[in-house]
Formats: structure tokens, C-alpha cells, sequence
């Protein structure tokens, strides 16, 4: 078993460590035209402003906006699991795994509020830092 | 696009060629394009070749080494599913622009069995299962499920889709895959990712297509317009902003907007279109696009299949080649291939599955990636 009180370290860029143990998703709001993007970005893509955009923290809940079952992935990746799109309550979407029990009918997914945490991956780094990524739990039924 | 017409264009049937080379295959599909039009290597004056997964390993120069080193630039090209139509398209643009008369397109890819193994991600985190899935079934099953919760298109009209396409590739000797797939088989194949199930995904095959672009004059000078084909429009346009693409890759934006500049572009309307080779890449694609073509309204599409009308004989066939589902999908040859079917039907020369009387034929593709973006092209086809 890899160790637990391993230096935590970023998985993807838009995820921020936080020394306290607060991590969270980042995301990049236009005040031009009120679009919000995952992680930091330079430009609104949305209206191409290019001076307009705050990065800002994004919220830890949101609803399933999509998602399926993957019954087949990379050679040595354990399977099923749920392939999940999240839409970020206040703004933002973020695709990732949806723990939980595996649902006969995704469609029925759609909808249902999920925490989004950060949590370590169970991956080492070569230097033996933990990978932190976004995991998504179920809070309660599809709305 | 005024004056561009196909003169000569063919494709390999696609299968598994473990013994041949990429540029042996390309060097086939071009020597059939150049035999349908009549015309030699020593006619050509640019080449403009499409791989995916092979373009930073010159397959043009390896295909031009194989037909005949007449000097000419040759142009790599590499956009995802869009590859070959990307191709197509430049050649159709440098015919138009007057800078050549006539260019060959080729598009040619040698694949590996099984899940595209994306290129170019970092090392170190393997992100697959982690944060969910990279794998291609995924983005059209999340997509098939957003149509589903909105609409409430089932899962048995999209596998509706595989029975319609299976049975065009009945007759079609270049497909892959030529057998009848009854509903239940469909519904009962080993589910991938929901609503897709295996005969609902297109096969990773080998193939080769390409096709001889010319200007209407060189066409007329040279006698060729008897069989020749007009393009009427080149369309294509990538990664359109939509606000799901942080978490799902669009196809569907992309190809509404690269539709609609086609239309207006052409000056034509969906009214009048044939016959449509559209990307199947999955059997929810086909339904998503149906829509994204303005072949039926948003929402309309679950009724659209079932109510035949895209089936040969119907008032708008798609796919009657079989579709990326039957034919294979040999992502850099897959969009001249597309082209090829059209052309067949506005020369008459389908055969048992012609779309009697067809003048007008639509050809879309469309492709992206997880988290990185998508590119498509529309090109619309005319009897000349």
C-alpha cells in the first residue's frame, strides 16, 4: 500500500493543493460575458475577451449533467465505473468518476447532486508525491 | 466553390491488411482514383494526404513514392475523425484558388483492434478510471444520454441505427462488416458504454480512399465531365464554443455551424439534399446528427428512425454505404470514403442500393477528442 501521508501533488492542472488540506477545483470567470471555464485561462473561449478574465474558486457540489457506464477501458484499468459530467453549482463543468453504485439506466443519473471532492488517486509521482484528483459522490436522488 | 469538380475517386474495400504498408494501401486507392478519371500520376500537380495517426511520417511522400515522384509539393494532413475530409478540402481549395488543376486527395490509416489509444497525454498520472474515461465510446454514449434525458430517445431507436446500416452494407461489397444484424442482436451485444453496445460502434479497420480534384475547365479540356462530379461546397470548422466541453467534448455545435455554412454557402437548403453519408461513428451519433444536419427538427430524431425515412427507399436515405458502423472507420481514409459513396449515387453507378434520381449528396464528418477539441467538414456534392 502506497503511503497514506504522502506529499499531495496536483493530478491535472485545475485542481489547486491546498497546504491546509483545502483543495479544490479553480476556474476562470469572464467578466465580459459571465462565462465560467475550468482551470486558469488567459481568454474567455466563450467571447474571446482576452483582458476579462478572474480566476476563482469553484464550488464543491454540482449535478450530474451526463454520463455513462464504461463496461471497457485501457488494458488494466478495472472496470465497470461511471464516466460522469458534472455541472458546478455557480458555474463550471468538470468531467470524472461518479462513485456510487453502478445504475442500471444512466439516463436516470441525469440530474442527481454530487459533492465534488479531491482526493488522493492512489498514484505516486516518481518522487513518491500522491496524485489529488476530482472524485464525485452521489448526495441523493436525480432531480 | 464554383468550377471544382471530382473526377475520378475510389476506395479500397476496408478490412485488416496486417502484410501491407500504409503507403502501399494509399498507393492502391490512388491508383483507383487516378484509373477512374482516366488520368496519370504525370496529371497530378499536388497531393494532399490524410492520416491520423501516421502524419508526422510523411504517408504522402511514402504514397508518392509508390505511384510515380512527379515534382510536386505534398501536403500532410492530420484532423482527428476529420482527417481525410480535411484533405479533401484543401485539394478542393487550391483547385478553386487556381493555384492547381488538378490535386489528389488520399486518405489512408493502419489501425490497431480494439479502444484508440489517444496520443499525446502526459505521463505520470494515468488519468483513465481516475477521472473517468478518454476512450472514444464514452463521449457519444454521455452524449446519447443527454438527447435521452431531454427528449427521451431510447435506447432501442438508437440501436435502430446499427439494423438500418447493417442492412445498406448487405450491398455493399467494400464494407467490413456485411450481415444482417436483427434488433435484438443489437440490443443484446456486449454493452460498451450505455446506449452503445459493440454493433453499435464503428470497427477500427485498415483503409484507403482518394479522389482527383479538377477545375470544371481542365475537366471540359480533357473530356471528363461525362462522369464527373460538382462540389458545390467545402465546409469545415472545429471546436465551436459550447458550454459542456469542459466536461464533454461537443459534436454536435460544430456540426450545426459547419452544416449551416454549407447551406447558406451552397445556397441550398436540406430540402434538397438526396442522400446523406453522415459520421456514424456510433449509433447515437447518427440520431444527434440527424438533428445537427437539420434532417428533422431538435428532439425529432428517435421518431426519424423509426419512422424509416433515412432507410433506402425512404424520403431521406443515410448511409446507405453501411456507414462508419459497417464499412469500418479508417479515421484518415474515412471521409474521402464517404465522398465516394455520394459520388456512386449522383453517377448512378450504386448498384443494388442506389438512391434513384439522386442530384444532390451530402457528405459529414466530424471528430475530436476528450478535453482537447473537434473538427468537421460538410461537403456538398453535385450531379455535374
Amino acid at each position: 500500500m502506497s503511503d497514506p501521508l504522502a506529499e499531495p501533488v496536483a493530478a491535472v492542472p485545475y485542481v489547486v493543493i491546498d497546504r491546509d488540506g483545502d483543495h479544490h477545483l479553480i476556474g476562470s470567470r469572464c467578466a465580459q460575458c459571465g462565462t465560467t471555464l475550468l482551470g486558469r485561462r488567459v481568454a474567455c473561449a466563450a467571447c474571446g475577451t482576452h483582458d476579462s478574465v478572474e480566476h476563482v474558486r469553484l464550488a464543491d457540489t454540482g449535478r450530474v449533467r451526463t454520463c455513462t457506464v464504461i463496461n471497457r477501458s485501457y488494458p488494466g484499468v478495472p472496470v465497470p465505473f461511471i464516466a460522469a459530467v458534472i455541472d458546478i453549482d455557480g458555474g463550471g463543468v468538470v468531467r470524472g468518476t461518479l462513485r456510487g453504485d453502478i445504475p442500471a439506466d444512466p439516463v436516470a443519473e441525469v440530474g442527481r447532486p454530487v459533492r465534488i471532492s479531491i482526493e488522493d488517486s492512489g498514484q505516486r509521482d516518481t518522487a513518491g508525491r500522491a496524485f489529488y484528483s476530482q472524485v464525485f459522490h452521489p448526495l441523493g436522488a436525480a432531480a | 466553390m464554383s468550377g471544382v469538380v471530382i473526377a475520378g475517386i475510389d476506395m479500397i474495400p476496408f478490412g485488416r491488411f496486417p502484410d501491407r504498408s500504409l503507403e502501399d494501401l494509399g498507393a492502391e486507392a490512388a491508383l483507383m482514383a487516378l484509373a477512374d478519371a482516366d488520368l496519370t500520376i504525370h496529371d497530378v500537380q499536388a497531393l494532399y494526404c490524410g492520416s491520423a495517426l501516421q502524419a508526422t511520417a510523411f504517408p504522402g511522400q511514402r504514397v508518392l513514392r509508390r505511384i510515380g515522384q512527379r515534382t510536386m509539393p505534398v501536403l500532410n494532413v492530420v484532423n482527428g475523425c476529420a482527417t481525410g475530409a480535411s484533405a479533401f478540402r484543401e485539394a478542393v481549395l487550391a483547385v478553386a484558388s487556381g493555384r492547381h488543376d488538378v490535386a489528389l486527395a488520399v486518405g489512408v490509416e493502419k489501425m490497431d483492434r480494439g479502444l484508440i489509444v489517444m496520443p499525446g497525454r502526459p505521463s505520470g498520472f494515468q488519468e483513465e478510471g481516475a477521472i473517468g474515461t478518454i476512450t472514444t465510446p464514452c463521449m457519444f454514449s454521455q452524449a446519447g444520454v443527454v438527447h435521452s434525458a431531454a427528449y427521451g430517445t431510447t435506447f432501442e431507436q438508437y440501436a435502430k441505427v446499427s439494423v438500418k446500416n447493417h442492412h445498406h452494407a448487405t450491398m455493399n461489397d467494400k464494407a467490413f462488416v456485411r450481415r444482417e444484424t436483427p434488433l435484438e442482436e443489437v440490443m443484446a451485444s456486449e454493452m460498451i458504454a450505455y446506449p452503445n453496445t459493440k454493433l453499435m460502434c464503428s470497427i477500427n479497420v485498415d483503409g484507403a480512399a482518394a479522389a482527383i480534384v479538377t477545375s470544371e475547365a481542365f475537366a471540359r479540356k480533357h473530356g471528363l465531365m461525362a462522369r464527373a462530379v460538382r462540389v458545390r461546397v467545402a465546409a469545415s470548422l472545429a471546436s465551436v464554443f459550447t458550454e459542456m466541453e469542459d466536461g464533454l467534448t461537443d459534436f454536435n455545435e460544430v456540426t450545426r455551424e459547419t452544416a449551416k455554412l454549407a447551406y447558406e454557402s451552397a445556397g441550398l437548403g436540406v430540402e434538397d439534399i438526396d442522400l446523406v453519408e453522415l459520421h456514424d461513428c456510433f449509433a447515437t451519433a447518427e440520431l444527434l446528427h440527424y438533428e445537427n444536419l437539420g434532417l428533422c427538427a431538435k428532439g425529432e430524431s428517435g421518431a426519424l428512425i423509426d419512422s424509416g425515412e433515412t432507410a433506402l427507399g425512404g424520403r431521406l436515405p443515410v448511409n446507405v454505404s453501411g456507414g462508419l458502423l459497417s464499412k469500418g472507420h479508417p479515421l484518415g481514409a474515412t471521409g474521402i470514403a464517404n465522398l465516394y459513396e455520394i459520388c456512386l449515387h449522383l453517377r448512378g453507378e450504386a448498384g443494388m442500393r442506389q438512391v434513384e434520381g439522386a442530384r444532390l449528396g451530402l457528405a459529414h464528418i466530424v471528430g475530436g477528442m476528450t478535453d482537447y477539441g473537434s473538427a468537421c467538414a460538410v461537403h456538398i456534392l453535385e450531379r455535374a
